[in-house]
């Protein structure tokens, strides 16, 4: 018999077989000591320094599908003629699923509500990848801190990080403007004066992923729709706000 | 500029914030995190692989369950790096016994193609311990701690494979494996 209690360390390591594996996740069940061990383990050997490596660039893409089937690249993915069966393995459909992905729709979901991200946010950036890399690169930083926005009923979310200087605006089916114009975003010092932070239309389903300048001493942020291009100073109605 | 205190109120996008919206299946968080961790768990995957191709199929698997389980991720019991690099070893020592037993069958066993390199190990060691607090830990493990737990989390190997490639007792491989582990949890605590 084995000694399961005794087989924690080994366990942590996966230095178990299936068999072994299975006899002490059982007794996991009804030890809270072994569990406890075996969180402190795992927290060990989570902070040992791994060196950090950089995955090739096209993984995610193949991640992402695999993780969440995100049928909207896989069915661009599709589109694309077969390979000859020699050259068909998962491996070599990589740089193929990035072009894919690229170009396609990705699904967006932030701060609960899941939209398509397709068009270019126009004119901030150009491109949906883009508009996704830019605001993960805000998401991702150490102070990234997510603020419920009311822009027109929708659930939109801002994200801000001050060490970046940044703030993205994620919307999803935010309604477009009437023909010809645009949102204006607009960063209100403390005193009051507002200053344009940039300007955005929605996306196809009203999807909106922007990443703008948070300026130095923002107080809040201010969202007005404006005529075609922006305005100097706010002119049209204001349709959100975000306050620090 | 940087200022030190949070001025605007809202949830903290902490790994586990994220990870907690990954199980509500939002997949901006899902990338967010993969771009946190990735590179540590493919490093890692590298580590114990030693073949790209397989560590980035190992990432691909492990990102999957994260993906699946991150409904069940308790971020009181453990932090998203530890949870998320536990998958991917999980997933690595998988593959690397599967590619082994593969082996096995096709050839005889070829004693070259197991034979954990110990200039490898050597650098291993070195690398992973770029950061002080956990150099001086591991420091602390006795060489043959430090070689138990090497063979059995950097190579994959099984404690009883551990046992035979050190010669001594399966009994003697798991207690010097779960001794290490012992010996770094206790350090690290103790800097703390």
């Amino acid at each position: 018999m084995i000694d399961n209690h005794d087989l924690v360390g080994a366990y942590a390591t996966d230095a178990l077989d299936d068999e072994e594996r299975s006899a002490v996740e059982a007794h996991l069940r009804g030890c809270a000591a072994c569990r406890d061990e075996l969180a402190a383990y795992r927290e060990v050997l989570g902070s040992l320094p791994t060196r950090a490596v950089a995955p090739p660039p096209e993984l995610e893409d193949r991640v992402v599908l695999a993780a969440t089937g995100s049928t909207t690249v896989a069915d661009a993915a599709a589109d694309r003629p077969e390979r000859p069966s020699a050259d068909r393995s998962r491996r070599r459909r990589a740089p193929m699923l990035l072009a894919a992905a690229a170009a396609a729709a990705m699904v967006f979901a932030l701060g609960g509500v899941a939209g398509r991200l397709s068009a270019p946010v126009a004119p901030v950036d150009g491109s949906g990848r883009a508009a996704v890399d830019a605001v993960l690169a805000v998401a991702t930083a150490a102070d990234a801190t997510f603020v419920p926005a009311d822009v027109m009923g929708t659930d939109a979310r801002v994200v801000i990080s001050e060490e970046m200087g940044k703030v993205a605006f994620v919307a999803t089916d935010l309604p477009t403007p009437a023909k010809g114009e645009c949102y204006q975003v607009w960063r209100v010092a403390p005193d009051g004066t507002k200053s344009s932070a940039g300007v955005f239309t929605p996306g196809a389903d009203g999807v909106v992923a922007v990443v703008l300048d948070a300026g130095a001493d923002t107080a809040s942020f201010v969202i007005t729709t404006e005529p075609p291009g922006g305005s100097k100073e706010p002119t049209g109605a204001m349709v959100g706000q975000v306050t620090a | 500029m940087t200022s030190p205190s949070r001025r605007w109120e809202g949830e903290s996008a902490s790994p586990s914030w994220l990870v907690g919206r990954v199980a509500d299946g939002d997949e901006v968080a899902f990338r967010a995190v993969y771009r946190l961790f990735a590179p540590a768990g493919y490093g890692l995957a590298l580590r114990v692989t030693r073949d790209a191709h397989l560590a980035q199929d190992v990432l691909q698997e492990a990102f999957t369950d994260v993906w699946r389980g991150a409904g069940s991720f308790d971020p009181d019991a453990a932090s998203v790096r530890a949870w998320v690099l536990m998958l991917v070893h999980r997933r690595a020592v998988d593959r690397v016994r599967r590619e082994q037993s593969e082996r096995d069958r096709s050839q005889a066993w070829a004693a070259s193609s197991h034979q954990p390199g110990h200039d490898h190990a050597a650098e291993v060691v070195e690398l992973r311990a770029e950061h002080r607090r956990v150099r001086a830990a591991l420091d602390r493990l006795s060489p043959l701690q430090r070689e138990a737990l090497r063979l059995a989390y950097d190579d994959g190997l099984t404690h009883r494979q551990v046992a035979a490639h050190l010669d001594v007792p399966l009994g003697t491989a798991k207690t010097r494996i779960r001794d290490a582990l012992r010996t770094l949890r206790a350090a690290l605590e103790d800097d703390l």
